[in-house]
């Protein structure tokens, strides 16, 4: 009885469910961006320390609610040979998440090349995309401006998605991985198919 | 009651213990982790035979206390994993990195366990194992073989080792005590 209530319950306010990547060369921040969010969105799980975090390979997962939506996260491992692995995921997303490692001028370049490589995917095509201009809080890190003018960002935003690029700090300044977030999935929802809206 | 008083116990002295499944075709090296898991510090080679049945041993890592159950691997004696699947925490799935013909079957049973509802909490740590071995397959190709991009909704992990020289192992088990602590 109870569990037919419950599936009654289910059907009547299911909140629209949807997934996005967070993808990102290795050591860009994506894993802190996720606890960061995590902490932020009230999972009932304590995030962990980022000192305790580690370098992914293989996937993170997170399911929080963000804006009336059932998000699943799936962050993923950026280093080089596991990066292949990110386009198994592309159709399934609505939305992605782009983490830099804004205080690595070294690595700006290749960072480049990948998120390029990611828009360019016909998996991805229509989906909206946050930039994160991340470890603002490092002296050296570039500027929002600078990274955007690096990775065009104002070519890759068209008729058909959004890109938008901030500054952020997963450790000194939680709202603006807040504000970041709630933005993407505001604009990720619109692609949920009706079915599930 | 009894159970109520036990919660209280175990929230307030913590030192939950955390059920590990350690699972793989026969011959992939499971028994050499475990004993490799138990015995970090010793350099000594581990002698295994192939097992039937199963090995438990329990083991404090990081202040946690890890009860680890590493299962016979041959054919025959597979069906047998489900009996031990409740109440899992983490799932270890070890290949033999070099063994390309068998990567198939691996993957067929891995799949096969994935989809069981008492594991759907579980997550999962993949240890490409072998990577002494003339032709052993790389952690990227073994996570495509296996299958690993399609799983959506359990964390996963991939790491390569060599358990008779016990590489790898110790970053593969701090994943798993991060993601548990995260928890």
């Amino acid at each position: 009885m109870f569990s037919l209530l419950e599936a009654l319950r289910e059907t009547c306010f299911r909140k629209p469910e949807v997934n996005i990547c967070v993808l990102g060369l290795d050591g860009a921040g994506k894993t802190t961006v996720l606890e960061r969010a995590k902490g932020l969105f009230g999972s009932r799980l304590p995030a962990m320390p980022p000192d305790k975090i580690q370098p992914t390979v293989g996937m993170n997962l997170a399911k929080l609610d963000v804006s009336g939506c059932r998000v699943t996260f799936w962050d993923l491992g950026g280093a080089a040979r596991v990066r292949s692995l990110w386009p198994r995921y592309y159709a399934d997303a609505h939305g992605w998440v782009y983490v830099v490692d804004a205080a690595d001028a070294d690595r700006l370049r290749e960072a480049r090349d990948a998120f390029d490589q990611a828009c360019d995917h016909p998996d991805l095509r229509d989906a909206p995309c946050v930039v994160l201009a991340n470890k603002q809080d490092s002296g050296s890190a570039c500027g929002a401006d600078e990274l955007a003018t690096l990775l065009e960002i104002r070519l890759k935003n068209d008729a058909r998605r959004v890109v938008d690029l901030r500054p952020a700090s997963a450790l000194d300044a939680p709202a603006s991985v807040r504000d970041a977030v709630a933005w993407l999935v505001d604009a990720a929802r619109e692609r949920v198919a009706p079915a599930a809206a | 009651m009894g159970i109520l008083f036990s919660r209280v116990f175990q929230s307030l002295f913590g030192s939950k213990e955390v059920r590990i499944l350690i699972l793989g075709l026969d011959n992939a090296g499971k028994t050499t982790i475990l004993y490799k898991l138990q015995n970090e510090a010793e350099d000594e080679e581990v002698m295994t035979i192939p097992t039937i049945g199963f090995n438990v041993e329990t083991l404090q890592y990081k202040n946690i206390k890890f009860q680890v159950w590493d299962l016979g691997g041959q054919t025959s004696i597979r069906p047998y994993w489900r009996c031990y699947y409740p109440n899992t925490d983490a799932i270890i799935f070890v290949v033999d990195s070099a063994d390309r013909e068998r990567l198939a079957v691996a993957r067929q049973e891995l799949q096969a366990m994935l989809d069981e509802e008492e594991l759907k909490d579980a997550i999962l740590l993949v240890l490409a194992n072998k990577q002494d071995q003339k032709g052993a397959l790389g952690a990227k190709e073994i996570s495509e073989a296996l299958g690993l991009p399609d799983v959506r909704n359990r964390q996963w992990s991939i790491q390569e080792t060599c358990a008779t020289k016990g590489k790898g192992l110790s970053e593969g088990f701090d994943w798993l005590v991060a993601c548990i602590k995260g928890e």
